[in-house]
């Protein structure tokens, strides 16, 4: 199959930062590891093991960001370039599958090369945010290849996610001009950080609710991951749905966008 | 040659003309190759079609023939030609504006004659 | 059916409309000017052709093709816009490369060798260009592009004379090496006129003038001589502008002229275009 051009454009345009970004993970990967050796040549003995997790999740941090980049620049040169609107948005499909996917792979390759070198040092445990969610299922078994199948799966899940909520800011932002877009910041923040909080505290200390909204949100959030079941596939498949909406709205966005003046 | 956009006659009939000069002052010879169509409307900034216009105006007169993938060339015969097609034309051309100025200037018709004489001797 | 069609086209922004019924043909192989002032209407005309804009009625075809949202029919033209869509931080070298990606037939040596004539800089990034050189490498990329269909939407903004008769000459050659239809929009109408074969005069969304750029010169004529001469001349006659300059005075006039009952002393001349098209376009 020949590869089509604004497949191949809205790929690259991800090319340098995709590499800026596994530069840094490996930096901090050698820092955290060669201080280890290093001391431990020293023969200083730490008291509680040193933890490193989170690194599992930073392709999905990154990819949110790089969602948030990813229309302005692309829609204009495939405006340019006799690019309709909908095989922009096909072909920006097949680059969030295709970095999802790769970086769902790499994540793999980095967990294994984490673990070996944490079991090496001794001192260093090494988790991934998987293992943490779904501790029961995966106590043990941290090194089969089942685990690192269904690894894989709920990373592609998350990051498909992630990349998809970063564009679909971005196209919500694109239709709006500056006032809409400072409302619509301003209003976001309201909402999380004030009236959420206050109308949990109003609702629920008057009585008037018996479980707190933050309750809710979390057990609505442990059943769709399937945490509780300790199922990830129930998650992936959240995940999955949540990204089939969230591009389904990015869509509707972009089907009716026009060059600005 | 000078293609002048603010003269009344349109362009094509310009090139036509400017090419009929070329071929009577020798400028182009007779079984010479006279300018693509390309290099004149490059040259005078022009729309080919406007150029291809002129020149098909010589071809239907038979003063410039086309050798296919070649170019295109002035006819033999074509100075005879366009000397007699100029002539007829002397009168409504040059003599009608020559005596409008002349009278304007108030210059008699002897006066005129005597001019044209000194300028055929100079 | 071959060529572009715009068939009722209608556009509003807002309350302002844009265009309104716009109906027109552009044949292949032939060169368009579409003149009109600043906001009459003619990148919205050009960006609902290349699918940047959607029409609110009306359609646009490109041989028989939907123009809207259909790579294949986009795939036949290039637009060279006002407004640069390419990506800033990418040189112009990179912009060709990608260009003949989009556009299979983009003669990349061709393209090189015009921007050196230019004097184009290749390893410049698109932020750093000037206005001038802004649009020069945005004609590169048009007169290179090879497409069936070229739009160019004043294309010789901020270009001076030298670099403006460069693209008026490389435009030609380009056009009688392998013919295609190009679509000039400007508001420089002296300068483009010759080249024109057909010119349409758009004014607030609407079409006045769809007319063969020959019939539209031969449609009115200058005529000057003293204001009597004039006066008298020009009576019953459809005038659309007049000067005078002490006792002289010069008039244009639409209509054909029967030379033989031009009176003596009377000058003609070809029709000002740029002040019949002021004329025509002026708000009134």
């Amino acid at each position: 199959m020949k590869l089509s051009a604004i497949y191949k454009y809205q790929l690259a345009e991800h090319r340098n930062s995709f590499l800026i970004f596994y530069a840094v993970i490996a930096a901090i990967l050698a820092v955290v590891f060669g201080i280890n050796a290093l001391t431990g040549l020293t023969g200083i003995q730490y008291e509680v093991p040193i933890q490193v997790s989170g690194i599992d999740l930073a392709p999905a941090v990154f990819l949110f960001v790089c969602g948030l980049n990813a229309f302005k620049g692309n829609f204009k040169m495939a405006l340019q370039n006799g690019i309709s609107r909908k095989s922009l948005f096909i072909n920006r499909i097949f680059v969030i599958l295709t970095l999802s996917t790769g970086m769902a792979l790499i994540n793999q390759i980095v967990s294994l090369v984490g673990k070996l070198l944490a079991s090496l040092s001794g001192t260093i445990v090494y988790e991934s945010i998987l293992e943490e969610l779904y501790a029961q299922r995966y106590a043990g078994h941290s090194n089969e290849a089942w685990m690192y199948l269904e690894s894989f799966l709920f990373y592609l899940a998350v990051f498909i996610v992630c990349f998809s909520i970063g564009y679909l800011i971005t196209t919500v932002f694109y239709q709006m001009n500056k006032k809409q877009k400072i409302s619509y910041i301003v209003g976001f923040y309201i909402i999380v950080f004030v009236i959420l909080p206050l109308a949990n505290t109003l609702l629920y200390h008057s009585g008037i609710i018996s479980v707190q909204i933050s309750e809710v949100l979390l057990r609505f959030l442990d059943i769709i991951m399937g945490v509780s079941a300790q199922n990830p596939y129930i998650g992936i498949f959240s995940l999955l749905i949540l990204s089939i909406l969230i591009n389904g709205s990015s869509w509707l966005l972009i089907r009716k966008a026009g060059v600005k003046n | 040659m000078q293609i002048n956009f603010e003269d009344e006659r349109p362009i094509f009939i310009q090139i036509a003309e400017g090419i009929e000069d070329g071929i009577l002052t020798g400028g182009f010879a007779e079984n010479g190759q006279i300018p693509s169509i390309t290099e004149l409307s490059v040259n005078y900034k022009i729309n080919p079609a406007t150029a291809l216009k002129g020149i098909s105006l010589l071809v239907d007169e038979g003063i410039i023939f086309k050798k296919r993938g070649v170019g295109m060339f002035v006819a033999p015969g074509s100075v005879s030609k366009l000397r007699a097609k100029r002539k007829r034309s002397f009168f409504e051309h040059y003599i009608k504006k020559l005596v409008a100025e002349a009278k304007k200037l108030e210059i008699t018709s002897e006066e005129i004659l005597g001019m044209i004489e000194r300028g055929y001797k100079e | 059916m071959n060529g572009i069609e715009v068939n009722n086209v209608s556009k509003n922004f807002g309350d302002t409309l844009a265009l309104n019924q716009v109906s027109l043909n552009f044949e292949p192989n032939k060169i368009y000017g579409l003149l009109g002032r600043n906001g009459a209407g003619k990148s919205t005309l050009l960006n609902i052709i290349t699918n940047r804009l959607f029409p609110d009625d009306g359609t646009v075809t490109i041989e028989g093709l939907i123009g809207t949202e259909n790579d294949v029919a986009q795939k036949k033209v290039y637009m060279m816009s006002e407004k640069n869509l390419y990506p800033k931080s990418m040189t112009c070298q990179e912009v060709f490369k990608w260009s003949k990606l989009f556009y299979p037939n983009f003669d990349l040596e061709y393209a090189t060798k015009i921007s050196n004539q230019f004097g184009l800089g290749l390893h410049k990034k698109i932020r750093t260009l000037s206005t001038g050189f802004s649009s020069i490498f945005k004609i590169v990329i048009a007169l290179s592009v090879n497409t069936p269909y070229v739009l160019f939407d004043e294309p010789v903004l901020g270009l001076d004379a030298n670099h403006r008769e460069m693209f008026y000459k490389m435009l030609i050659e380009k056009y009688s090496d392998a013919s295609f239809t190009a679509i000039i929009s400007t508001h420089l109408i002296e300068e483009v006129a010759t080249i024109l074969e057909h010119v349409m005069i758009i004014k607030n969304g609407e079409i006045l003038i769809n007319d063969s750029c020959e019939s539209l010169l031969s449609s009115g004529y200058t005529v000057s001589g003293t204001a009597q001469q004039i006066d008298a001349f020009i009576l019953e006659k459809v005038v659309i502008a007049t000067d005078t300059l002490g006792g002289l005075k010069t008039a244009t006039v639409m209509g054909n002229i029967d030379k033989d009952i031009v009176p003596l002393g009377l000058e003609i001349t070809g029709l000002d275009l740029q002040r019949f098209f002021i004329k025509l376009t002026n708000e009134e």
